[in-house]
């Protein structure tokens, strides 16, 4: 079996890489694939909190990288039944005690067993993003509809293409239907024609999602939420399916629905 | 930004510019360098790299010991030597090959193809303009190793004019670039120290009309330039005009994206946008095809006739030679506002000391009506 790397990244934090990250890896567990997601963000983890998995850690990434373990005594098997493990960051040390290099052969080890290995990137542009992008074959950017976040996001596409990674895809986070309609919010059109790249998913603004990370349950569990079926989506598509875009409308009201429905409404953004 | 007296280093990634004064003594461009490197060793990892010996011509001996310094001191190798045309000594062409004076071939050290951090084939080649001292002319001065260059007095009419033949060489260097151009001037120009023709140049004249450059002359009579060959045959002109403008413009293919410096000494032409936190530096025009939303400065060594023309000009500061253009209202998308300009490409000059725009209607049309902008 060989697998596939993809590191999840974005430069600002704070947008939703760790949320990506486990949604999108119980997503693809979900269809039924073996999926090891790797917290890379050493002395700030969270992706261990966001999956529940926070009191089962024995060993963790430096760990293995240093040898203090082996590598399936450091994967933790995930709550729900399906193929999925983490192997979480150390919390204690910080971005240096690990090399690119070693990050890279951990990963090229678990393309043997694994369909896909998911990388949760730290926030900025130092060691902890070099670390993990070196060890990528992929990428997905996470960015929000915001400009800071905008900006990031295109400094980092440059990062990534200087490192080999070329045309990440996008996922767009958090987007508010209501505010984009009455154009106070950046249209993702916008977004997509500034930054040029591949549009992943849309994933709109939920309560569900902060629900479901303080309850250590990733959101797409939960199919009827925005969120979680957009993921849902989003696994569907890195998994290589072609799925229809989220029609980010769709929660706008009944009457703009009608109106949508019978070519009224002037804008869909189910194309994006 | 690491900066010491001679050797300055700029860079981010795997770009990284070392910018050395040109005007230094090489004895002390060597121990500085030296100096530099040995105190930040733990900053480079293997890759190939290339040095542009910009102004400076200095013999072969220099060049491998540059290089030796830099192998061994950083751990980097060498790849390629280059420096532009105008740079060839004309005096000493003659004697040696091409090949020998502008290149020193690297030891064919292959390069380990897992080391993500190795300087990929580089998307965009930067010389830069010597930083240490203002420019006082588009045109680069002569190199010299030992002394710096003379500067050439601004009152040159009086002196001779170039001996070259105008015929010949306007459309051989014209078809010449990059490299060759090397040795298509130095085929044409005369050599011998005695009578140097590029030192002899009327350098302002040729700075003054640089914008100006014709194509052919039926394309001038139709754009209604204003003109002045000022008694020279127009063959001559455009030689002396070539003459000046060896530098090739610089094609950026991609996207220039936030964080991104390219500076070049002659045009810059990008084929896609410059997103905002992006910057260009040209010495001449900058021409965008697509959206300008980064910081664009054309005419870097002082040229106010230098022109940005982009598809959208949203660029949030807009500089030409000295004069700077800034926006006061850059909407939520990073530069929505299009208070100055129509829909098509726009123009960007300096008129009354200040950045004005209007509608691109040629690069050498005349833009009475231009408004301010985003004054």
């Amino acid at each position: 079996m060989k697998g596939k790397t993809i590191v999840i990244t974005s430069g600002k934090g704070g947008v939703g890489k760790t949320t990506a990250t486990a949604n999108i890896g119980t997503g693809l567990a979900m269809r039924g694939h073996r999926v090891v997601v790797i917290d890379t963000d050493i002395g700030l983890r969270n992706l261990d909190v966001i999956m529940g998995l926070e009191n089962r850690i024995v060993y963790d990434l430096v760990n293995v990288i240093e040898g203090a373990c082996k590598l399936n005594q450091a994967m933790i098997r995930d709550k729900s039944k399906h193929e999925l493990y983490l192997i979480p960051a150390a919390q204690t040390r910080d971005k240096s005690c690990i090399e690119p290099e070693q990050l890279r052969e951990l990963c090229a080890t678990l393309e043997e067993d694994f369909d896909y290995v998911l990388m949760d990137c730290p926030a900025g542009i130092e060691q902890g993003f070099k670390n993990a992008v070196a060890a990528a074959q992929e990428a997905i950017l996470v960015t929000t509809p915001e400009v800071s976040s905008i900006r990031d996001a295109d400094r980092v596409i440059g990062l990534l293409e200087a490192s080999e990674l070329h045309r990440p895809k996008l996922i767009i986070n958090r987007i508010n239907p209501g505010m984009v309609k009455h154009g106070d919010m950046m249209d993702q059109r916008d977004i997509v024609d500034l930054l040029a790249v591949d549009v992943l998913g849309l994933v709109p603004v939920d309560d569900r999602t902060i629900t479901a990370a303080n309850r250590g349950v990733p959101v797409v569990h939960d199919q009827k939420s925005p969120a979680g079926s957009a993921f849902l989506r989003i696994a569907a598509r890195v998994d290589g399916d072609e799925v229809p875009f989220l029609d980010i409308e769709s929660k706008a009201g009944l009457m703009s629905r009608f109106k949508g429905m019978v070519g009224i409404n002037g804008r869909a953004y189910s194309h994006a | 930004m690491v900066q010491t007296s001679v050797v300055q280093v700029s860079g981010r990634g795997t770009n990284v510019d070392f910018t050395i004064d040109d005007t230094s003594p090489f004895d002390q461009v060597v121990s500085s360098l030296r100096k530099y490197l040995e105190e930040n060793r733990s900053l480079w990892s293997k890759g190939n790299i290339t040095v542009n010996a910009g102004l400076r011509m200095g013999s072969r001996e220099q060049l491998t010991e540059l290089k030796r310094l830099i192998e061994k001191e950083s751990g980097l190798t060498v790849a390629r030597f280059w420096c532009s045309s105008d740079t060839v000594d004309p005096a000493s062409a003659g004697t040696s090959s091409r090949e020998d004076q502008r290149r020193v071939q690297p030891p064919s050290r292959p390069l380990p193809e897992s080391t993500v951090h190795q300087a990929k084939s580089p998307v965009v080649v930067k010389p830069i303009p010597p930083v240490g001292d203002p420019p006082k002319d588009y045109a680069p001065t002569r190199p010299t190793l030992a002394a710096a260059p003379p500067v050439v007095p601004a009152q040159s009419n009086s002196r001779p004019k170039p001996r070259i033949e105008p015929r010949t060489v306007a459309p051989s260097v014209n078809l010449d670039v990059g490299e060759e151009t090397a040795a298509a001037t130095q085929v044409h120009s005369a050599p011998g120290p005695e009578a140097d023709p590029r030192q002899a140049r009327p350098r302002l004249q040729a700075q003054s009309r640089l914008d100006e450059r014709p194509k052919d002359s039926a394309q001038l009579e139709s754009d209604g330039t204003a003109f002045d060959f000022q008694g020279k045959n127009q063959f001559e002109y455009q030689a002396e005009y070539m003459e000046s403008r060896r530098d090739t413009a610089l094609f950026v293919k991609s996207t220039c994206r936030s964080g991104e410096i390219i500076r070049y000494s002659g045009d810059v032409v990008v084929l896609g946008d410059v997103n905002p936190g992006a910057e260009i530096v040209a010495g001449g025009d900058i021409t965008v095809f697509g959206a300008l939303r980064g910081v664009a400065h054309a005419g870097s060594n002082g040229l106010t006739k230098a022109a940005i023309i982009a598809y959208k000009l949203e660029s949030p500061r807009l500089q030409i030679g000295p004069y700077i253009g800034l926006t006061s209202n850059v909407g939520p998308s990073g530069g929505k506002r299009s208070k100055s300009g129509g829909s098509g490409p726009m123009i960007a000059f300096v008129r009354r000391r200040s950045i004005y725009v209007a509608e691109f209607a040629g690069r050498f049309s005349r833009y009475s009506r231009g408004i301010l902008y985003e004054g």
